[in-house]
């Protein structure tokens, strides 16, 4: 079982680090997206205006 | 969507991390039943099958949007095919690497040339082809037609990938055949439980994902307006 364990507890921690950092990346991409279409779309106001 | 991908989000880590306490603490560790000995490797697969069996679906699931795409021309599809394909891909490229520690575990070498394995290994390179593809063509509508075409192409090698080791003699194990499943009692519990809350995080995934692409694309409109 010993020799085993390395490997087991690679593979649980190798997947937990790749999703949470892929949920940690998009979302944060995802917030920076909306603020930046957010400040654009009142520049686009102001233009028409 | 935002309240529905945190809410998928929940449930799919709290039922992973369910699967992981069912599966050290209350499911025993699996006996060989050709050498009677423990294989503690064996709780690797509560995690290694539902991440292939998501990442296979998820490439099915590129190829039918793309096929929605083609047939009613929304953006929406492609969008979905692409996210998809790019989820499919991350999680092909965990089920490669968490597949060879099995196999350095079990078999004691890093890397076997079986049915399985290589298959997986084509569609893992047929699929990188696709990215390739799509960075490569200039025009989105080109690269939306085009994209959806090589996502129902590719995904013909899912099932073949999937039934390899059913059609050809091989060492990889097989967890589910026409006898029903290798596992029962609290091994299948745990098993079942980790795929459900990979198959909510995988949603959850794919709708971020997609919102995203949605955001992105709103941006350029805008950014177009202003610069026109």
């Amino acid at each position: 079982m010993k020799d085993q364990l390395p490997y087991v507890v690679g593979v649980y921690m190798g997947i937990w680090v790749v999703l949470l950092g892929y949920v940690f990346i998009v979302n944060n991409k995802l917030s920076g997206l909306k603020k930046e279409l957010g400040a654009l779309s009142k520049a686009v106001e102001k233009k028409n205006k | 969507m935002k309240k529905a991908i945190t809410i998928l989000l929940g449930i799919g880590s709290v039922l992973l991390l369910t699967g992981i306490a069912y599966a050290f603490l209350v499911a025993p560790i699996a006996v060989d039943p050709n050498t009677g000995k423990e294989v503690f490797h064996q709780k690797i697969l509560y995690f290694h099958v539902p991440v292939a069996e998501t990442s296979l679906v998820s490439f099915i699931l590129a190829a039918v949007f793309g096929a929605l795409f083609l047939y009613k021309r929304e953006r929406k599809y492609d969008f979905l095919s692409l996210a998809a394909v790019e989820l499919g891909f991350m999680y092909g490229l965990l089920v490669e690497m968490t597949g060879m520690m099995w196999d350095k575990a079990a078999w004691g070498v890093w890397w076997q040339w079986e049915p399985r394995l290589t298959t997986y290994l084509i569609l893992m390179l047929m699929y990188s082809g696709y990215f390739v593809m799509r960075s490569s063509i200039g025009e989105d509508s080109t690269k939306a037609r085009f994209g959806a075409v090589y996502a129902i192409i590719a995904a013909v090698n899912v099932p073949l990938t999937f039934f390899a080791i059913r059609l050809i003699p091989s060492i990889h194990p097989i967890l589910f055949d026409s006898s029903g499943a290798g596992l029962e009692g609290p091994l299948l519990v745990a098993f079942l439980v980790s795929m459900f809350g990979m198959t909510f995080f995988y949603v959850s995934l794919l709708l971020t994902r997609y919102q995203m692409f949605g955001v992105s694309e709103e941006l350029d409109i805008l950014k177009n307006q202003i610069g026109g």
